[in-house]
């Protein structure tokens, strides 16, 4: 055969080669891929870290409504990501309080009830925060100084919130955490019980390292609430005003070093009415004592704590400015709050609202309107940083 | 923190029974992926066409038993295909690709045929119409449902074929399919019931925790059918062939094998489960095993399975036109009866059967070959097929992530001395991107593309080589 021949022969084998490859080769259907967030890639999966705040946790108990009222469910709506939650079942785990003066809870049940998860459960939950974490729960479920407690079990299995995380592959996290290193020992009205700077430091280090080791693409970075600012902690002469208007009975007695007009101790709302106040409706006398009782913030811890909280919160802030992060101080919306007077300084027992319209009937988490507050509050603080659009209805 | 009350801790073992259903329902479907190239070597280079025109090395008992009356006195042909499939599925959320384990498979076959008398010849075949094998990792999210599947049908066809005139030739023979299944997968704890209407997932336990490990081997199942093919040489450059292969059920009997994986879990507090306290710290392993859930008597002890499996019929219609001397065009149509398929019944040992809707379409496969004598030792070999999936979008799962496929190929037979040729191709597929689903959906309920959480990405290298002996 000449080469000519092969030439002419092989021509319409070469065309079909050419047009075979092309066909196998195809191209990539981009209708096959999901859409992405209206937010912007950013929030293509956005993780929540935190505590009972972050979780929904509202009136002492939390159930599917409260977690969907959560300010990260705002915010992943404003992203426009999809976001799930590990949700309870009604009534809650454990239900909601729905009187604060009887304790009463919806539902009727008791305080120890739990009504478990909702089935079928999300592949990958994107709210990972748990009532009562700190921040070394975020890291270890075990180990001394860890708060892990049924919920933990609940809404999280055996992981811990940073195992849950990964398993998201986030590509923009929040983290609001630290104010149980603090709440705890302003209930307990014990600064022993407060996580040092330093150890509070390092673990919010190692917090932040692992999720950069993940990947993560951008953060919000929420401050340590001051939590003599809530509602939950009254200054003692509110409640020797209290008396006098004759809001309590006979038998409770409030000691007359707490009606001074200079810095008293703080009360904790769950000790002077879920304790003292619950002994004397049964009969029992008791005093409330604003200089020798152990149980109330003196002023002194109280100033421990503020100053606690303003340490923890530079150092949050200086991480966020060091990751290039967004940062929240949430205390300048707190403050500003009581300073117009809508959160009271002592609870309005015969209101629908007796913590004022920001927090809910147990005094220290924050209400739905408060939730929808810091959503848009952290949605101004992201968009500052990343240039974003994100609007909070 | 109360989180249960009443059931004592017994009861859960009654439970996984719930699970033993969810894994016997995922027995592995059929489907266009397990369709194999028409066999031999030859035939695979000019991808796959030859209904018209069988190649000589006796893969006619194949491709159109009637092809063997063109045998001229013997011929033998040996080899085998290698086939590795290589792929992935991105999940939609996590945008996280999980790769194939690439895992060779080598498929031999076997042709023979000789002319008794004239007009008259046998022969036999041992080929792989059916088969192929699928590895995922175990830690992918579509490991409870399947993590590594294998299907092997062997037919094994003796063959008769009668030439009536210089223009029709007829051709038919028994067949012998002898198939294994083998599937391999995990069972997810969050979906067991930890108390009645209390699944493990209502307490916390995350989807997709893996706690037990299934293998489920069948034993050889035998079944009976039949293929026959007709040639009809219409001019001395046209010829046309039909062929029908009937469908083949199995009766498969089989081992389902149970054994503990760890979750990795540790109880983070101290709770009270069905009245027992489980202390903080302890490893969820520990409080399954006490449940003596893989002892002998267990829910979870090794069991026989059967099902049955039916593999489909095959009608194929092609011609054959010599365009010049050294070029020869091919093209094939063929239909598979995977509608067929509808429902795949199970019935494990000791409960009800249980029913799986599949819903698959019959599916047509189109191909062109192109043969081109290069030298009198050397023929080249291109051709090109489409293949439609026969899985719908609501069965597209790790098992089989099924979809219409492009195939080129390309291939080449070598005279190597007097009537002995050696035969090579090689075959590229790429499967269309299609979404898909990692899970199943809950007992009792049927599949929905709504299931779909994913795409996945196939494709495959075939390489085959044949030595054959034509006199």
């Amino acid at each position: 055969m000449n080469r000519n021949r092969w030439h002419m022969t092989l021509r319409p084998l070469r065309w079909g080669l050419l047009g075979l490859l092309l066909l196998a080769l195809g191209c990539h259907d981009e209708g096959l891929l999901p859409p992405e967030p209206t937010g912007g890639a950013l929030f293509a999966r956005y993780v929540a870290i935190g505590n009972s705040i972050t979780a929904g946790y509202q009136s002492g108990g939390i159930n599917a409504t409260l977690q969907q009222q959560a300010y990260p469910v705002l915010l992943a709506r404003a992203m426009g990501t999809p976001f799930n939650l590990p949700l309870l079942r009604d009534p809650g785990c454990p239900p909601p309080l729905v009187n604060i003066l009887t304790g009463e809870r919806l539902g009727g049940l008791p305080e120890d009830f739990c009504a478990y998860r909702q089935v079928p459960p999300p592949r990958i939950i994107n709210n990972v925060a748990v009532p009562g974490a700190k921040v070394i729960d975020v890291l270890t479920n075990l180990g001394e100084g860890t708060s892990a407690n049924t919920l933990t079990l609940l809404l999280l299995g055996g992981r811990t919130q940073l195992e849950a995380t990964a398993e998201a592959h986030p590509t923009f996290v929040s983290v609001w955490i630290g104010n149980n290193d603090v709440l705890g020992a302003a209930i307990a009205g014990n600064p022993a019980l407060i996580t040092p700077v330093n150890a509070f430091q390092q673990r919010y280090t190692q917090m932040l390292n692992e999720l950069q080791a993940m990947g993560v693409q951008g953060g919000l970075l929420i401050g340590v609430a001051n939590v003599t600012v809530i509602p939950h902690f009254s200054p003692g002469i509110a409640y020797a005003q209290a008396e006098q208007a004759g809001a309590f009975p006979p038998t409770f007695d409030v000691a007359d070093n707490c009606a001074t007009t200079g810095a008293t101790a703080l009360v904790p709302f769950s000790y002077a009415f879920g304790e003292l106040l619950a002994a004397a409706m049964q009969g029992q006398s008791v005093t409330l004592d604003c200089v020798n009782d152990p149980r109330l913030l003196s002023p002194d811890e109280t100033a421990t704590l503020v100053q606690t909280v303003q340490q923890y919160n530079a150092f949050i802030q200086q991480q966020a400015d060091r990751l290039g992060w967004a940062y929240l101080d949430p205390n300048v919306k707190l403050l500003e709050l009581k300073n117009q007077g809508q959160i009271p300084i002592f609870p309005n027992v015969n209101s629908s609202e007796p913590f004022g319209p920001y927090f809910s009937l147990d005094g220290v988490h924050p209400s739905s309107a408060a939730h929808r507050l810091v959503a848009q509050e952290a949605a101004a603080a992201i968009n500052a940083v990343y240039g974003t659009n994100l609007q909070v209805q | 923190m109360r989180i249960a009350t009443g059931a004592v801790l017994p009861r859960l073992r009654k439970r996984f029974l719930v699970g033993l259903c969810s894994l016997l329902l995922s027995l592995p479907a059929l489907g266009q992926g397990f369709s194999l190239n028409p066999p031999g070597t030859c035939t695979l280079g000019r991808g796959g066409t030859g209904v018209a025109q069988p190649c000589a090395d006796g893969s006619a008992v194949a491709l159109n038993p009637a092809g063997l009356a063109l045998v001229n006195r013997l011929a033998v042909a040996s080899g085998a295909t290698l086939y590795l499939s290589r792929g992935s599925f991105t999940d939609d959320y996590t945008q996280q690709e999980t790769r194939l384990e690439e895992h060779p498979v080598l498929v031999p076959h076997l042709f023979a045929a000789v002319q008794a008398a004239p007009g008259l010849a046998v022969g036999f075949g041992a080929y792989m119409p059916y088969g192929l094998e699928l590895r995922w990792p175990r830690t992918f999210a579509g490991s409870f449902v399947s993590y590594r599947t294998r299907v092997q049908t062997t037919y094994l066809q003796p063959t008769l074929a009668y030439r009536f005139s210089d223009r029709v030739m007829v051709g038919a023979g028994p067949v012998l399919a002898v198939s294994t299944v083998a599937l391999w997968q995990q069972l997810d704890l969050s979906q067991q019931e930890a108390l009645p209407g209390v699944p493990f997932a209502a307490l916390g336990i995350p989807a997709g925790t893996a706690f037990a490990n299934v293998k489920m081997e069948s034993d050889e199942a035998y079944g009976l059918g039949g293929h026959v093919g007709m040639l009809i040489q219409v001019t001395d450059q046209f010829r046309i062939g039909l062929r029908y292969l009937s469908a083949i059920t199995l009766n498969y009997t089989g081992t389902i094998r149970f054994s503990p994986l760890s979750t990795g879990l540790i109880i983070p507090a101290t709770v009270e489960l069905s009245g027992q306290t489980i202390p903080a710290g302890t490893p969820l392993d520990v409080v399954l095993a006490s449940l003596g859930l893989f002892r002998s008597q267990g829910p979870l002890a090794d069991r026989d399975a059967e099902t049955e499996l039916t593999m489909p019929a095959q009608f194929a219609a092609g011609f054959s036109w010599q365009a010049t001397p050294e070029l020869t065009l091919l093209f094939d149509y063929q239909w598979t009866g995977w509608g067929e398929f509808e429902r795949l019944v199970i019935e494990p040992d000791g409960s009800d059967p249980i029913v799986r809707i599949q819903d698959y379409r019959n599916t047509h496969t189109l191909r062109t070959g192109l043969l081109f004598q290069a030298s009198s030792i050397l023929e080249v070999r291109l051709g090109y097929t489409y293949a439609q999936g026969a899985a719908p979008s609501k069965t597209v799962t790790p098992l089989l992530p099924d979809a219409n496929r492009n195939l080129i190929t390309l291939g080449t037979g070598w005279r190597l001395g007097r009537g002995v040729m050696l035969d090579l191709a090689y075959q590229y597929v790429r499967q269309d991107d299609r979404r898909g689903r990692v899970v199943d959906p809950a007992p009792g309920t049927e599949p929905t593309p709504a299931l779909n959480s994913g795409l996945y990405q196939i494709g495959a290298h075939v390489a085959s080589v044949t030595v054959s002996v034509s006199l």
